[in-house]
């Protein structure tokens, strides 16, 4: 039976998802191999099943979900990042202008505390400009005037004065009717908004400081600040968010149908609008100007930034972020392996016979074990002729050789089958699946931590750094990676018995000889740990 | 096949006999997919739920839009199973007890035999790993554009093929010989 990277690749083959090259190979490889054939006849007959899958279950229950649905309307289920009541929002809504009138189709930026920069040009308090071209406020805040729309760009933002302008990072308040652009989505406001964009995942996105204008008083400093509920959503991922005040916002994004955001809710892309409890019932937000006690945090990276977060959004945060570490640490790996199997000239070939000292401990500090040799292969080791003689194995010493990766990768299956079994996997897909399979179904099962913690603990032991852990204290997934770890000796040990360590060594390092070579590397723990 | 345009403007618009027809369209294809999304959920208890949430966003469903209705209502199913799972945190059980499964057609033995590789691929499925199953029932048992399955995992189109053609994988070597067909058309027992 093919294996299951052979059977993905099969599954490509099938769809036409390979490129001109390798599809040809396996074309050469399916008709020299009755196995590949067959498992690519599989295939086919998984397909012709699948389609043949009902899309509707038991008819009979349809009336009383349909009638269920309609007779009782269920609460809906929060957004992940609704905040708590603790969390609150002020709008200052109190914009100014004191440039004469302009062009219908030209922009004014109106410093307000300067230094903006408009197209290159910074703007000090009291100047304007006309034209279109990037703004970025800095440490300063602007007010853009829009033909029937007037914004208020505070501190830390970036945008691009086009038709409809470009919301590139940062929170603006817009009031009358006007489009913007955030991300991927576009926004037609007509009424009184906050549109927040924070292009950078994990980060939070708070508002800096704005100024109030009034004929009375140019310099009267205000806060605004959107506290848990913008800074929470612009976190999560979707990097704009839209909180609308009085009126209502319609947003699009390509794929998806248009949303109609009302007052008193707060979009992101990808979800459903939500009402923000304390945001419809805080009478100030059209009322003007709501002073808050504290200034704004000047990082948005300190540790507060996620004080105003619920758990939820915490746990969804942190779950991003570990899939994307994830990811990372798979893609390093890989790197690394392309660059290991590189041969550059000048640099000693890679040696595929006992690690060195000095190698396993380069591993153990970068949390990575590597694991080699034939016998991680799941088709029976069958030494060719041309590996023969290239090593100057006699027959009886080939069959011998066989028998030591043939034998190791029986007792790592067996191993692997009875330690799956045991954490209650089930017991009759284990014997079918192969030992690869097995050890990706230990480690999808483990707890959040405890792979990268078997990886780095099983470095620090052939590094000796550290004794080998209790066993009554092992992880299944540790105890897996173990079992590989331990073959990985053992064959070494059997080889060197066999053809002595020098021939053994000349063995591993032949060129004839297929490869295996797993690296997981999972990084150094984080300080203090 | 599709609601027609007038009845789902009418339930759009809130009327109940409207909004029936719609639902009653959807709510098994959802059921099904739920039921294979969530093995050892309720499936009822989800099916009911992914309705109600129909019922209050289906206003939002723009008919002059690219997606299709049963696209938009699968999305929408999808998105709330993601964020219901998270919301929940709960692990997968495997499928145990047998499916109700609508078939109408009696006959010999190759009619048992389907049934049983049904049924035998109904638990392979539930075995896959969470998001490899969602993917492969959204797109190989629904039909769902890859493109709007993609949008709501916030992946690439090609990590959905990718996980597609993993799934597949992993469902041919679970089954195993159950897919052999014997040079006298049999199939082997289903395990």
């Amino acid at each position: 039976m093919p294996t299951v990277e052979q059977l993905e690749r099969l599954a490509r083959y099938r769809a036409d998802a390979l490129e001109p090259a390798e599809r040809a190979a396996v074309e050469a490889e399916l008709a020299s191999d009755a196995t590949l054939r067959a498992g690519l006849a599989r295939l086919e007959a998984l397909d012709a099943a699948a389609d043949a899958l009902p899309t509707e279950l038991d008819e009979r229950h349809v009336t009383a979900l349909v009638n269920g649905a309609l007779g009782s309307r269920t609460r809906p289920v929060r957004a992940p990042w609704l905040v708590s009541a603790a969390a609150l929002v002020a709008l200052c809504a109190v914009l100014a202008w004191a440039a004469s009138r302009a062009p219908a189709d030209a922009r004014h930026a109106v410093a307000v505390t300067g230094p903006v920069v408009v197209n290159g040009r910074t703007l000090v308090a009291g100047e304007s400009v006309t034209g279109a071209g990037a703004l970025a406020s800095g440490d300063g805040s602007a007010v853009l005037l829009l033909d029937s729309a007037s914004w208020l760009v505070p501190s830390n933002v970036e945008l691009t004065l086009a038709s409809p302008v470009r919301l590139e990072r940062g929170a603006v308040v817009v009031r009358g009717v006007a489009e913007l652009e955030a991300g991927r989505a576009h926004v037609a406001v007509d009424g009184l908004a906050v549109v927040a964009m924070e292009p950078s995942p994990g980060l939070s996105r708070v508002t800096g400081q704005l100024e109030r204008v009034s004929a009375e008083d140019l310099m009267k400093r205000e806060w605004m600040r959107l506290g848990g509920v913008g800074a929470a959503m612009a976190a999560l991922g979707s990097a704009v968010t839209v909180v609308v005040m009085s009126g209502s916002a319609s947003t699009t994004v390509p794929g998806e149908a248009p949303v109609v955001v009302q007052a008193g809710e707060a979009w992101r892309p990808g979800a459903a609008p939500t009402k923000l409890a304390a945001l419809a019932a805080n009478p100030a937000v059209t009322a003007g100007i709501d002073p808050l006690a504290e200034p704004l945090p000047t990082s948005s990276k300190a540790a507060t930034a996620y004080a105003g977060y619920s758990r939820e959004q915490l746990v969804a945060l942190a779950e991003s972020l570990r899939d994307e570490k994830e990811r990372l640490l798979t893609e390093r790996a890989q790197l690394k392996k392309a660059l290991a199997d590189a041969k550059e000239p000048g640099h000693a070939a890679r040696n595929y016979y006992r690690f060195d000292p000095e190698e396993l401990m380069a591993s153990a500090k970068k949390g990575e074990l590597r694991l080699r040799g034939p016998q991680l292969g799941e088709r029976p080791a069958k030494l060719s002729a041309a590996l023969r003689a290239s090593t100057g194995l006699s027959d009886a010493e080939a069959q011998a050789v066989e028998d030591v990766f043939n034998g190791s990768t029986r007792r790592a299956k067996e191993q692997l089958v009875s330690l799956y079994r045991e954490i209650g996997g089930d017991a009759r897909s284990a014997e079918t699946l192969s030992a690869q399979s097995l050890l990706s179904e230990l480690r999808d099962k483990a707890l959040p931590g405890q792979f990268e913690a078997a990886v780095r603990q099983l470095a620090n032991e052939r590094a000796g750094l550290v004794p080998p852990m209790d066993p009554a204290a092992q992880s299944a997934i540790l105890r897996a990676l173990r079992i590989y770890v331990n073959e990985d000796t053992r064959v070494l040990d059997e080889l060197d018995r066999l053809l002595g360590p020098g021939r053994a060594e000349a063995f591993l390092n032949d060129g004839e000889l297929p490869k295996s070579d797993n690296t997981f590397g999972v990084g150094p723990p984080e300080p203090g740990h | 096949m599709d609601v027609d345009a007038h009845t789902l403007v009418r339930a759009q618009r809130g009327d109940r006999h409207a909004l029936g027809v719609v639902l009653a369209r959807f709510a098994g294809p959802l059921h099904a997919f739920l039921r294979r999304a969530w093995p050892g959920g309720d499936s009822e208890e989800l099916a009911q739920a992914v309705l109600a949430r129909l019922v209050e966003v289906l206003p939002r469903f723009d008919p002059r839009g690219p997606a299709t209705l049963s696209t938009w209502v699968f999305t929408v199913a999808h998105r709330w199973l993601i964020d219901e799972r998270r919301r929940r945190h709960l692990t997968v059980a495997p499928l145990s007890e047998g499916l109700d499964v609508a078939d109408a057609s009696p006959g010999p033995d190759a009619v048992v035999e389907r049934r049983q590789l049904r049924e035998s691929l109904e638990a392979a499925i539930a075995r896959l790993p969470e998001a490899q199953r969602r993917v492969f029932v959204l797109a190989h048992v629904h039909h769902q554009p890859l493109e709007a399955i993609a949008e709501v995992e916030a992946v690439p189109v090609g990590t959905v093929k990718s996980r597609l053609f993993r799934a597949r994988a992993a469902l041919a070597l679970d089954l195993g010989p159950s897919l052999d067909v014997a040079p006298n058309g049999a199939r082997h027992a289903a395990r």
